[in-house]
């Protein structure tokens, strides 16, 4: 592991807000050099966890520890990390270029010319002021501040709000480029699963703040599949699995399941059922959904 | 932790607006000075004539302390300075402490770092009103006033003031940021109501125009409160949640 990246592990964060459970003891580690996502619904506690990962608010309970030490208010850990949130309030009154010498000044491995170069591939004009940025525009400065400031750990929240889908596909290559030839510990915080999935090596699911599952993506897509037929062979095939979805259109019925060993998987294929992989996005939309309803059913 | 690069990053980010505040402010001195000694013209058959001294003893003729002596453009400034400050010190807390950590400096660095540059700024404001009160007495040909200007002590009691100020309006911009709205504005009631107990600006000037000494001025107490008012700055911020 080299000094540019740097691993963090979250030990037992627990956060309150006048009454409200926001964090219920969150475990969790994130490795170094890696792109990781943070998914979850309106309202899971991303935002809070980035913000308590950042040092930008503190727990109630727990730590994080960032390369073996627990993240309290050290200047020499504190400047590893970049923090991008979806807006800044106190830029609002700065022109891009001051904005920019402040980077420059404050970020130990901070890349001019990367950022200008950036700048100008985005067309943002540095002598604007960030409160006449746009939504999309505002997101697009926080990703040159993200991308240039070369940090062993940088957080992304919401990086693509209020972008076109060119502009969205433009950050994911420059994401990827930037992180190829500059290796370091990504963190990022978002609600497009589908076109984002490409970036990921790991992901963490957060549901009602809590850590729903965490793995590499490669190792939580293969745990999902899709399966379809006719409806009997499939009502066969699926008993005792965990189902996460069923959609049926006339006779035929398609299901989404979770945790299937891959001998049972190789027989239904010989038996004529199709088996397919799952998406993402469905799986983390149905797989929330569920923990919903069971957490419903407890009540 | 890099004090010293941050404060300069600091007095980097207020170099426009002391530029522009400064700026403006001899202009006025200038404008101020010149109305004073007044002037006349004749404008087809009328005669015009201003004086601005004429103007202030007729004011002020029923007041406890009127004015009899001709005023000196440059003490102007003094409130001024202070209003300056005072807004430095609420943005200090709302917008300053923000923008360093979001930067990637520490909460306990940020907050040293405002405090010195908030001191920084007390004493450049004070040296630049030292100067061009001493280059308005010497073009006035007023030694009395420019000796006034060179005091030491009255520089000191200038720094305290101005720097007293800035903490406490630093503590309610910190206060605003952390507790919010409705706690902020209690805490100006409270701020405003402690002031009342300190001589500022005009009254200093009234205080200096009696002969009365201006040792009085309450220094240590300024100073126990500055002390005190920075322990209470830096147990807000070292919590507060970054907005």
């Amino acid at each position: 592991m080299t000094t540019s990246e740097m691993s963090i592990e979250l030990q037992g964060i627990s956060k309150q807000f006048k009454g409200t459970q926001a964090l219920h003891k969150i475990h969790a580690a994130f490795e170094a050099g890696s792109i990781h996502g943070l998914l979850g619904r309106n309202g899971a506690g991303k935002t809070t966890l980035l913000n308590i990962m950042a040092g930008y608010d503190l727990a109630n309970q727990g730590s994080v520890v960032i390369d073996g030490t627990v993240l309290k208010d050290q200047q020499r850990l504190i400047q590893q990390i970049c923090y991008v949130r979806e807006t800044e309030k106190p830029w609002e009154e700065y022109k891009l270029k001051k904005l920019l010498t402040f980077f420059k000044l404050n970020t130990p491995n901070w890349d001019e010319e990367y950022a200008m170069a950036l700048m100008s591939r985005y067309q943002l004009n540095p002598n604007k002021k960030y409160s006449q940025l746009s939504r999309g525009m505002k997101s697009l400065f926080g990703a040159i501040r993200g991308l240039a400031s070369r940090s062993p750990i940088t957080f992304f929240d919401e990086p693509v709000l209020g972008l076109d889908a060119a502009m969205r596909q433009m950050f994911y290559d420059d994401l990827l480029e930037d992180y190829t030839k500059h290796p370091r510990t990504i963190l990022i915080s978002t609600h497009l699963i589908d076109e984002s999935e490409q970036l990921f090596e790991y992901i963490t699911f957060i549901h009602q703040g809590q850590i729903m599952l965490q793995g590499a993506t490669d190792a939580i897509l293969q745990r999902g599949l899709t399966l379809s037929g006719r409806k009997e062979a499939v009502e066969r095939a699926i008993q005792g699995k965990q189902v996460l979805h069923t959609e049926q259109l006339g006779g035929h019925v398609g299901v989404l399941l979770w945790d299937v060993p891959e001998e049972e998987q190789r027989a239904w294929q010989q038996s004529g059922l199709d088996v397919g992989s799952a998406s993402l996005q469905k799986l983390f939309v149905h797989l929330t959904a569920q923990s919903q309803h069971a957490k419903g059913g407890h009540q | 932790m890099n004090i010293r690069k941050h404060v300069t990053f600091q007095m980097k980010d207020w170099s426009v607006s002391l530029l522009v505040f400064w700026g403006i402010m001899l202009t006025l001195n200038i404008v101020f000075q010149y109305l004073q000694k007044g002037f006349s013209f004749n404008f087809g058959n009328t005669h015009v004539s201003f004086n601005l001294m004429d103007a202030l003893v007729e004011l002020t003729k029923n007041d406890a302390h009127p004015i009899t002596d001709v005023l000196f453009a440059p003490d102007i400034n003094i409130v001024s300075i202070g209003i300056y400050i005072l807004v430095a010190g609420i943005m200090c807390g709302t917008i300053s402490f923000p923008l360093y950590r979001g930067l990637g400096i520490s909460r306990v660095a940020s907050w040293l770092s405002i405090t010195i540059s908030l001191l920084a700024i007390s004493v450049f404001n004070t040296l630049v009103q030292t100067g061009i009160s001493s280059i308005f007495a010497v073009i006035l040909d007023n030694p009395d006033r420019l000796a006034k200007s060179l005091d030491i002590i009255s520089i000191f009691q200038l720094i305290t003031a101005y720097f007293l100020v800035g903490m406490l309006f630093f503590l309610i911009g910190t206060i605003f940021y952390c507790f919010g709205t409705w706690i902020g504005v209690l805490s100006v009631a409270l701020a405003i109501t402690a002031l009342n107990f300190f001589p500022m600006g005009y009254e200093l000037l009234i205080l200096s125009n009696m002969g009365i000494e201006v040792a009085a001025y309450p220094f240590l107490i300024s100073w126990l409160v500055i002390v005190g008012t920075f322990f209470l700055i830096g147990h807000f911020l070292y919590r507060a949640r970054i907005k």
